[in-house]
C-alpha cells in the first residue's frame, strides 16, 4: 500500500519538474520557428510554384540564423516565447510538400482531410481552461499539472485512443503522440507538458479551423 | 506507417502500451529526486537580537552608475562571511523607468573601508538577448540570490512586447567562480515557465525564503490586469522545482515572506486597490499550500513593502505607511509577523516626495535597508542591536 501511495504521490508530483537544458532551449528557438513559418507559408493556399516556395523556405531559414534583431526569431520570441512541439510537427508535415510537390492546406476541406478537425475541438477547449488558469478563475491550477509525470501519461494515453481504438489516420493522429513523445525525450519547449502540446498560436488557428468548418457544414446543408 | 495502419486492434493496443511505458520511463530518467519538505532557514547571525533594539547608525545613498539619472527597484544580498564586501546591492537604472537603456546597476559595500564602491552595470538587455536568441525589450526588479555553493543567481523582469504586464521572469547565474563586483558576470540560465498565455505578464520584486536544504522559495506575482502571488521553489543549485499560487484574490503583489517557525510562514503583499492595506497570506507547509488571512490595520497606498524574519517571533516590515503617497517609509517589528509597532522612520518627506521600494538584509551583525530616494537614486541605512535601556 505504502509503495502505491508513494507510487501515486510520485506521479501526480508537480514539484519535480525536469526543465530542458538550456542549449538545446537556444537551437529549438530558431528550428521551431523556421519549420512553423515555412510550414505555414506553404500551407496559404497561393498559388506558388514549387520552385517558389522552395525559395522561400530557403530565405526563411537562413534569416533565421541572421544575428540579433535582424531575424525573424528575435522579434517571434520576444513576443511569443518558442512554438509547441506539435506546432512544429504540423509544420514539418505541410513542408512535406516541398519535397512531394503537393499542395497541403490546413483549412476548410483541407483540415477535414488531415483529422486536424478531430482535435480542433478539444484543443479549443483546453486552451480556454488554460488561459482562465492564467488568469486565476479556476479554483486549481492547471498550468502547473503540466509539470507531473501523470499529465504527460494521461495525455499520451488520450492521444494515442484516435489510432490505437478506432485506427484513425492522418498528421493530427500522429502529430500529438509524437509531439508528446518528443516531449519526454526532449523536454522541449520549457519543461511543462502543455506548452509542448499547443501554444496559443496554435490554439487561435484551430479555432478559425472550426470557424471555418462550422461555415462549411451550415453552408453544404444550406 | 503503413505498416501501423493496417496492424490488428490488439496490436494498436500494445503498441500504445508499449508507447506509454516508455515515455514514462524516458520522462522519469529525466526528473530530479524529490526534496525534502520545505522549511524555513532563519537568518544566519541574528540569533539573540532583538528587533526592538535596533538602533540607526549610518546611512546615506549609494554610488550611481556614470550618467544614470533615474534609479529604483533595490535589492540587496549579505555577502558570506569571508567575502571582502559584506552587502551588495542591485538595482535597475538608466535614463528613467522603462527606458531602452535601463540596465541593471550593482555596488558593493566593502568590509574593509566601510564604503560602497563605484556602480557598474552587470545585466544589459541586449546583451542578454544575444545569449537567450530573442529579444528583451525592458529590464527591471533584480533580485539576487547565494545557492548552496555560494554561486550567485539574479532573477530580473525581462519584457516582452509591451509594458510591465509583458514581463518574464529572466533567471540569471553568475559565471565563473568570482563574485567581487569587478568580476561578477551573469549568463541567463532561462526564462522561468510560469505561463502557457506566452509565458507572460510574471515578475518578480522581493527577496526568496532561504529553506534548511540549501534552496528557497521565491515569491513572484502575475499582473496581467490583475495581480495575485505566486511561490516557485528552487533546489540547493538553483534549480526551478515547481510553482504554487498563493491566492486568487486578484489585487495582491510583491509578497514577502515571513517564517514564524520552520513550517508556518506569512506572506504580506502589496495591495493595489485603492485604499488599500498590506494584506496576507499564510501557509502551515512550508509554502506549499495557501490560505488567505484577513487585511492587516496597515494601510497600503499601492506601494512596494519588503519583510524580514530575523528569528522566529522577530520580524521587520518596511512599507509606505502614508495611506495615499509614498512620501513616508518607515521601518516596523512584530512578534508574529502580524501585529506590527513602528520602530524607526525611514524617510520622512513632504508633498511630492517619494521614497518607496524598500529591501532588507542581515549581514555583519546589522540590518540594512535600502529604498528608491525620488527615483533617482538609492539610499541605504544601517541599524544595529543596542543593549535594552540603551540611550
Amino acid at each position: 500500500m505504502t509503495v502505491d501511495v508513494t507510487l501515486f504521490a510520485a506521479l501526480m508530483s508537480t514539484t519535480e519538474p525536469a526543465l530542458p537544458a538550456a542549449d538545446w532551449m537556444r537551437l529549438y528557438l530558431p528550428f521551431a520557428w523556421t519549420v512553423v513559418l515555412a510550414g505555414a507559408l506553404v500551407a496559404l493556399p497561393l498559388r506558388w510554384t514549387l520552385g517558389v516556395q522552395r525559395v522561400l523556405c530557403g530565405l526563411l531559414a537562413l534569416a533565421a540564423v541572421l544575428p540579433g534583431a535582424f531575424s525573424p526569431v528575435y522579434w517571434l520570441g520576444l513576443a511569443f516565447q518558442a512554438p509547441s512541439l506539435t506546432s512544429v510537427l504540423v509544420g514539418l508535415w505541410c513542408l512535406r510538400g516541398v519535397v512531394t510537390g503537393g499542395h497541403i492546406g490546413l483549412a476548410g476541406g483541407d483540415a477535414k482531410a488531415n483529422g486536424l478537425w478531430r482535435w480542433a475541438l478539444p484543443f479549443a477547449l483546453l486552451g480556454y481552461g488554460l488561459l482562465f488558469d492564467t488568469l486565476a478563475l479556476l479554483p486549481w491550477q492547471m498550468y502547473a499539472w503540466g509539470f507531473s509525470p501523470a499529465l504527460l501519461l494521461a495525455l499520451l494515453t488520450l492521444a494515442l485512443m484516435p489510432w490505437s481504438l478506432k485506427q484513425h489516420t492522418g498528421v493530427a493522429v500522429w502529430a500529438v503522440p509524437a509531439a508528446l513523445l518528443l516531449f519526454a525525450a526532449t523536454r522541449l519547449p520549457t519543461g511543462n507538458v502543455w506548452d509542448a502540446l499547443m501554444d496559443p498560436l496554435l490554439w487561435i488557428l484551430l479555432q478559425a479551423m472550426l470557424i471555418r468548418l462550422a461555415y462549411w457544414h451550415v453552408r453544404r446543408r444550406g | 506507417m503503413k505498416g501501423l495502419a493496417a496492424a490488428t486492434p490488439g496490436m494498436r493496443l500494445a503498441v500504445a502500451a508499449l508507447l506509454v511505458g516508455a515515455a514514462w520511463l524516458v520522462d522519469g530518467w529525466h526528473r530530479p529526486a524529490p526534496l525534502p519538505s520545505p522549511e524555513a532557514q532563519f537568518v544566519i547571525g541574528a540569533q539573540g537580537v532583538a528587533a526592538d533594539t535596533l538602533k540607526r547608525q549610518d546611512g546615506g545613498n549609494i554610488p550611481m552608475p556614470e550618467q544614470a539619472r533615474a534609479a529604483h527597484a533595490s535589492n540587496l544580498l549579505a555577502m558570506p562571511a569571508g567575502h571582502p564586501a559584506a552587502v551588495t546591492a542591485f538595482w535597475f537604472a538608466g535614463d528613467r523607468e522603462s527606458a531602452p537603456n535601463v540596465q541593471i546597476a550593482a555596488a558593493q559595500f566593502d568590509r574593509t573601508t566601510q564604503r560602497w564602491s563605484p556602480a557598474r552595470y552587470v545585466v544589459e538587455r541586449h546583451a542578454m538577448a544575444a545569449q537567450l536568441g530573442f529579444g528583451v525589450r525592458r529590464l527591471g526588479n533584480p533580485v539576487a540570490w547565494l545557492d548552496a555553493s555560494g554561486r550567485m543567481h539574479l532573477f530580473v523582469v525581462a519584457t516582452g512586447w509591451g509594458g510591465w504586464a509583458a514581463a518574464r521572469v529572466l533567471h540569471l547565474v553568475q559565471q565563473g567562480p568570482d563574485n567581487r563586483l569587478d568580476h561578477m558576470v551573469f549568463v541567463p540560465e532561462r526564462v522561468l515557465p510560469l505561463s502557457w498565455l506566452w509565458n507572460t505578464s510574471y515578475l518578480v520584486r522581493n527577496n526568496p525564503q532561504p529553506l534548511t536544504d540549501g534552496g528557497m522559495q521565491l515569491p513572484v506575482h502575475f499582473e496581467l490586469g490583475i495581480k495575485y502571488p505566486v511561490a516557485l521553489r528552487f533546489d540547493a543549485q538553483g534549480a526551478f522545482m515547481g510553482m504554487e499560487r498563493m491566492s486568487r484574490r486578484n489585487y495582491m503583489l510583491q509578497a514577502a515572506f515571513l517564517a514564524q517557525t520552520p513550517t508556518d510562514w506569512i506572506a504580506v503583499m502589496r495591495d493595489q486597490r485603492s485604499e488599500g492595506h498590506v494584506t496576507a497570506v499564510q501557509t502551515n507547509d512550508g509554502g506549499s499550500h495557501w490560505h488567505d488571512l484577513p487585511d492587516l490595520p496597515l494601510t497600503n497606498p499601492d506601494a512596494a513593502i519588503a519583510a524580514l524574519a530575523l528569528t522566529p517571533g522577530n520580524s521587520l516590515l518596511a512599507h509606505n505607511t502614508s495611506p495615499y503617497s509614498r512620501e513616508r517609509l518607515d521601518l516596523s517589528h512584530a512578534a508574529d509577523g502580524l501585529h506590527w509597532s513602528p520602530l524607526a522612520a525611514l524617510a520622512h518627506g513632504g508633498a511630492g516626495d517619494e521614497y518607496s521600494y524598500p529591501a532588507m538584509t542581515w549581514a555583519d551583525g546589522a540590518l540594512w535597508v535600502s529604498y528608491t530616494d525620488h527615483r533617482r537614486s538609492i539610499a541605504w541605512q544601517r541599524f544595529v542591536p543596542q543593549a535594552k535601556g540603551a540611550p
